[in-house]
């Protein structure tokens, strides 16, 4: 059953009315209408009139969306700033996994060179440490694509954002996760070299990733979208 | 009851918020309810917009907020600020002049301070 403003909280995110202003606003006017039922019924109306009366006395649905639509300082971000979305969604997620990389990539060497005793010796590494890093490239490579995409989700989700850059971003993650390949060999004798690689490419093994990224990363934005803002459409 | 039209109301609703909450640290019904009260219902809102002009006033720092249980009840209470005090003093003086220009002219004065 929807409560008295969840449809105005809608039009307030549509209207682009950041996430965190529409849901102070609606935990107000509850608060509020809560005081005017008890006002009401305490005049002597039976419950169903002094609801009636309250939410009369509290505005229009028209009303109470100018007043907080026509403010442009509760905008969210991305209505604020159209070209944001683009940064948000298209760029950072593919720089955020080429960081984690970099980082991961330098923690690894730093680490095996730390445990040289010197600069041409096989280097003394615990032995958790192959599978911490394996585990570590398996996480960037196979999960951080998709918690990225997931991210992405949300908060356009939130902001009830038109879908056009939402769903490029998440293709990109998508291609990206796939296509990028991290690997490392340890040392294993005196004077051999690990190896990283890094490398981008898309077929065989890759493209079934590809898949699965898509399926995993855009199937519940999709879902997600067709439910709560197409649901939201077929009520009014 | 006629709600008070919008166009004569604009800067009117921080005026009289920020007065009101200068007294006591007040919430939204307490609010609205005193502005009927003490202006004998001559300006009537639907009670629901004031808070966007609370929230307006507060992300400007003109207010703060804190909430409060009273009787059982958890609502959300604003207070002016040190700035929200500047702002009302402003507000009263813009309104003062407005008011004596107003009054000049409907008295037919041929005088009038500029605003």
């Amino acid at each position: 059953m929807l409560k008295p403003f969840d449809r105005l909280g809608e039009r307030l995110l549509t209207a682009g009315i950041a996430p965190r202003h529409v849901r102070r606003y609606l935990t107000e006017l509850n608060e509020h209408l809560d005081d005017l039922r008890t006002e009401e019924k305490g005049a002597g109306h039976d419950p169903e009139i002094a609801n009636a009366r309250a939410l009369a006395r509290l505005g229009t649905a028209d009303d109470l969306a100018a007043a907080m639509a026509g403010r442009p300082e509760f905008r969210s971000w991305a209505a604020r700033e159209p070209w944001a979305a683009l940064v948000i969604f298209v760029i950072v997620p593919p720089l955020t996994l080429t960081l984690f990389f970099a980082m991961t990539v330098i923690s690894v060497v730093l680490f095996v060179q730390s445990h040289r005793a010197s600069p041409f010796a096989q280097p003394d590494l615990p032995g958790w440490f192959g599978l911490l890093s394996a585990t570590m490239f398996r996480f960037e490579s196979l999960v951080l694509p998709v918690l990225l995409g997931w991210g992405i989700a949300i908060v356009a989700i939130r902001q009830r954002l038109p879908s056009f850059w939402p769903i490029i971003g998440l293709a990109v993650i998508a291609v990206f996760g796939a296509a990028s390949q991290l690997s490392i060999t340890l040392p294993t004798a005196p004077a051999a070299h690990g190896e990283i690689s890094f490398g981008m490419y898309l077929h065989g093994a890759e493209i079934y990733r590809l898949f699965l990224n898509l399926i995993l990363i855009t199937a519940p934005y999709l879902v997600w979208r067709h439910f709560i803002i197409g649901g939201q459409s077929r009520q009014s | 009851m006629q709600e008070t039209k919008a166009s004569f109301m604009n800067g009117v609703p921080e005026l009289l918020l920020l007065r009101l909450i200068q007294e006591r640290e007040m919430y939204g019904y307490e609010l609205v309810q005193a502005i009927c009260d003490q202006t004998q219902t001559t300006i009537t809102l639907g009670e629901g917009v004031v808070y966007p002009v609370l929230h307006a006033l507060e992300r400007e720092g003109a207010l703060s907020s804190r909430r409060k249980t009273v009787n059982g009840r958890s609502r959300i209470y604003y207070s002016v600020t040190e700035t929200g005090s500047l702002r009302l003093a402003d507000l009263v003086t813009a309104w003062n002049r407005l008011t004596t220009a107003i009054s000049g002219i409907l008295k037919g004065q041929s005088h009038v301070e500029a605003i």
